[in-house]
């Protein structure tokens, strides 16, 4: 018997992926021990991906997570900050401190002033994928869990104790986090996700 | 220590939340951060503040505020110490 539930994780984007990495591989563990199997998207342009980032626009980020859901067999989906951008569809949507685009560009142009290279922090991104993805709108999934962090004054179902991993520049980890969130998950997918 | 200020009703403790902000972000020890006076050095004397970390350390003040900050406002100034970054957020939310 296999796991009921395949869940498809989007991740953060850009820099903020590298450092929530631990944050999501350990509730991908504690996921898997409750029998919830779950893989991680790989986006165009990031990865293993053989597309150049710099050619990348918006709706082919919508695809590649299209193309991940239909070859998971996913049935339900959890995103992370701005991989709540592309979590729209008709799966039931987890969502972890999700992130408008406009504020995920703010910060992406704020790193590169500060610094002096000419990529958003390694990521050199056409101008008009950012314009896409500043004007992107977090999309309204019919079944939706918000979840975010007790330090964030945004709207959600349920606030966690725990610090903002993707904002850390040294990749931390926060086990009780980690193990807060995978609970939360794990228990919205067995008691509501499920149809 | 420190002004209090409100937000949509409820008191912030302006001092508390930007220690935390500087633990979260930058890894400093809370025991280390409760150290932090207003002469402490940031920018510039705090290894662990540079560049790249001056932007998440601005966007999670802002967060915990809900505050905006122009970036024509981030100078060495307003980054030199703890009591000069209090002091702008301060002003901010007095503002």
């Amino acid at each position: 018997m296999g796991p009921d539930y395949q869940i498809l994780i989007i991740e953060p984007l850009f820099e903020e992926a590298n450092r929530t990495r631990r944050m999501i591989a350990t509730m991908i563990r504690l996921l898997t021990a409750r029998y919830l199997s779950a893989t991680i998207a790989e986006l165009p342009g990031t990865g293993e991906s053989l597309i150049d980032i710099a050619d990348v626009r918006l709706p082919d980020w919508q695809a590649g997570v299209a193309a991940a859901i239909a070859a998971t067999g996913a049935t339900v989906i959890a995103s992370f900050r701005g991989g709540a951008l592309l979590d729209g569809g008709s799966l039931p949507v987890w969502r972890f401190a999700p992130e408008a685009g406009a504020r995920i560009v703010r910060d992406l142009r704020r790193v590169k002033a500060s610094g002096s290279s000419d990529t958003y922090a390694g990521h050199a991104l056409n101008d008009a994928f950012l314009d896409e993805l500043e004007a992107a709108q977090t999309p309204s999934p019919a079944r939706l869990r918000t979840v975010r962090l007790a330090t964030d004054s945004g709207v959600a179902d349920v606030k966690v104790e725990g610090s903002p991993l993707w904002r850390r520049a040294e990749p931390g980890e926060d086990q009780a986090l980690s193990e807060a969130l995978a609970a939360d998950l794990g228990r919205w997918i067995e008691q509501c996700a499920a149809s | 220590m420190g002004r209090e200020h409100r937000m949509c009703g409820e008191t912030v403790d302006v001092d508390a939340r930007i220690r935390s902000v500087l633990v979260d972000i930058l890894g400093v020890s809370r025991e280390r951060a409760a150290t932090f006076d207003d002469d402490t050095g940031l920018f510039g004397s705090l290894p662990e503040l540079d560049s790249m970390a001056v932007a998440s350390l601005l966007t999670e003040i802002e967060d915990r505020l809900g505050i905006m900050i122009d970036d024509d406002e981030v100078d060495g100034e307003m980054l030199e110490s703890f009591g000069s970054l209090r002091a702008f957020a301060e002003a901010k939310l007095a503002g």
